[in-house]
């Protein structure tokens, strides 16, 4: 394989997710101007209408116009699993950074702690903690991203650990820079890379969870528009009535957004990290 | 091997201790009336004040750990107050449902996920090898829960092959005697409606389940499968005439194995959680459901009681794959 070739391939992944992914974004900001029904509007007379040009998804129990709360559940989902992920970064890379650089007796009981709370499976541990916690956007994004900690501490320190030994880090030491300085100049830069690959990796990861929970009714309480809610809303109107459509467009709503963020993910990390390529 | 054992056992105890103790901090520190929540809304503040000191609420944080760990170690998860049972014991009764559905998802993923694996490495970049890929990236964006829904959509409403998502058996099936594992016991008792009934009903939870844990599973093995087919001793295998199934059988899959081996195990604990999601929608009677029905009913004893479970049984897959780990390879225990 030439490298020319290989440059194409990424490229073009690169360029699918991004629009994919804008557009999920765009929905989210105009939502207004793209439903133009309204996502919270209860109307019995319009109770579980097939899809239909009126409403292109058709509509729920309660005579939801599904189209509408697709589209606005994007701003909750994206909202969610974005905060979510910008808080695992701001919390998990400085803890990353500094139990990476300083080794020692911090970092090994850093690391213990971590093994502590990646002994709970993910989603049981958001599980546990949002019950106790109760339901609501901001608990939401605090569980998600506290959840998502470990991921970018390891990331990071491992990245730490490899570039703190470079000769241009040692030199920055012999001309007496600081500690921290050393950490946040010279190291720091060095780790986005493989952070910024993380971070669209885990907003899907973050996007499934937080539908995950909301499936099982610990989300965005109703009647706010959650894509993970709505898909179990349809549950046993599928199964009884056959009325399909209440769960599915919600689900390929997801199915899109996380197939355009590994896209996304998987063009940056051959980008950061030329030698995956040769793997391919 | 003893040793090594004796070893692995060793580090579990801090992990063990610290689990404990997030389980209890998330079910007693956090914000909110553990007393209030445990007695529920209609409860009297008479009432509230009885169960806080029953429950020794009123005791410093360290006490009451020291209270839990004693129940603990006696296996008390305290009483759920949907069934009006023991946690310890509804989850024991649950318990053979998910691990049987877990483990037929488990052989399931790794049924088609080891050969296609083998397979797109050793046809490197051509059709099966993109299709693996496609099938790979597919199974991250595809939530399992919404799978699951259009797998029953497709095979029970549209085309009427499979059976109606209602459990294990069809309504009104009477459960074979013995150990809790349907297919296990009918089979062991020659009912074969029986075991033909529970078969019927377990194919699509497995599929959806298995069907993410595929994608990582494929990815690795194909990797693993392509350093290998590189090294020397294949180059040596194959100059001395070995091809064909033997080759990649006995030299090659071996040695990708240890990685699949530790990603199975990351897998389970994945299975675990995600039972919550496929037995809610199969109305499959397991812990996960358990789970499900306790969180409507904001049963905290029985939420926490599996919550902690999950994580001692993720630990105990762990160890049993570094445990395997060891036997497929040697090199491990010297670590």
């Amino acid at each position: 394989m030439t490298t020319s070739a290989t440059k194409r391939k990424w490229d073009r992944r690169l360029v699918v997710g991004l629009i994919m992914f804008g557009g999920m974004i765009c929905v989210a900001i105009f939502a207004p101007w793209i439903a133009r029904n309204d996502p919270l509007a209860i109307d019995f007379a319009t109770q579980f209408l097939a899809p239909s040009a009126d409403h292109w998804f058709g509509t729920g129990r309660l005579g939801f116009d599904i189209f509408a709360r697709v589209v606005y559940a994007a701003r909750y989902d994206l909202v969610i699993s974005m905060s979510a992920v910008l808080m695992s970064i701001v919390i998990g890379h400085p803890i990353g950074l500094v139990v990476g650089y300083l080794g020692g007796r911090v970092d090994s009981l850093t690391m213990r702690a971590l093994d502590v709370i990646q002994s709970f499976p993910a989603f049981i541990l958001a599980v546990g903690v949002l019950a106790a916690l109760g339901e609501g956007v901001f608990n939401l994004i605090l569980v998600i991203g506290f959840v998502g900690i470990p991921t970018f501490v390891r990331l990071v320190r491992a990245e730490v650990r490899s570039l703190r030994e470079h000769s241009y880090v040692e030199a920055g030491r012999a001309v007496g820079n600081s500690r921290t300085r050393i950490m946040f100049r010279y190291i720091a830069p060095g780790t986005v890379g493989t952070v910024v690959t993380q971070a669209a990796i885990s907003c899907g990861w973050a996007i499934l969870l937080t539908a995950a929970l909301g499936f099982i009714g610990l989300g965005v309480p109703l009647p706010d528009p959650e894509w993970g809610a709505m898909i179990a809303e349809g549950v046993e109107e599928m199964v009884v009535g056959g009325r399909w459509w209440i769960s599915v467009f919600p689900g390929i709503a997801i199915a899109v957004t996380i197939f355009s963020l590994s896209l996304i993910g998987e063009s940056i990390a051959d980008l950061v990290e030329p030698t995956r390529r040769k793997s391919r | 091997m003893g040793s090594y054992i004796v070893r692995r056992l060793l580090a579990l105890v801090p992990i063990l201790i610290g689990v404990t103790m997030v389980a209890f901090l998330v079910s007693r520190g956090l914000p909110g009336d553990p007393a209030r929540l445990y007695a529920g809304m209609q409860a009297s503040d008479f009432e509230v004040q009885a169960i806080r000191e029953s429950l020794g609420l009123n005791k410093p944080l360290y006490h009451q750990y020291w209270i839990y760990m004693q129940g603990l170690i006696q296996g008390d998860l305290g009483f759920s107050l949907r069934t009006g049972f023991p946690v310890a014991e509804d989850i024991r009764n649950r318990l053979p449902a998910t691990v049987e559905m877990v483990i037929f998802a488990l052989a399931f993923a790794l049924a088609v996920a080891l050969p296609l694996g083998v397979w797109a490495a050793v046809r490197r970049g051509k059709l099966i090898d993109r299709f693996s890929r496609f099938i790979s990236t597919l199974g991250v964006a595809i939530p399992d829960f919404w799978a699951a829904l259009i797998l029953v959509m497709i095979f029970f409403v549209f085309l009427g092959w499979a059976p109606p998502p209602v459990g294990r058996l069809d309504l009104g099936a009477s459960p074979p005697d013995g150990t809790g594992f349907y297919l296990i016991d009918s089979l062991v008792r020659g009912e074969w409606g029986t075991f033909r009934d529970a078969l019927g009903h377990i194919i699509l939870p497995m599929i959806s389940l298995g069907f993410p844990a595929i994608a990582p599973i494929t990815r690795l093995t194909r990797n693993a499968t392509l350093s290998v087919l590189q090294s020397d001793y294949i180059a040596f295998g194959r100059a001395s005439g070995l091809r064909g199934a033997p080759l990649y059988l006995k030299y090659v899959l071996r040695n990708s194995l240890p990685g699949a081996i530790t990603m199975t195990g990351l897998i389970s604990g994945y299975m675990i959680g995600g039972a919550v999601l496929i037995e809610r929608v199969f109305s499959w009677p397991g812990v996960g459901l358990y789970a499900y029905n306790s969180l409507e009913r904001t049963d905290h004893a029985a939420i926490q009681g599996v919550v902690l479970l999950s994580a001692i049984t993720y630990l105990l897959v762990f160890l049993a794959v570094d445990l395997l780990q060891s036997i497929v390879d040697p090199r491990v225990r010297l670590k």
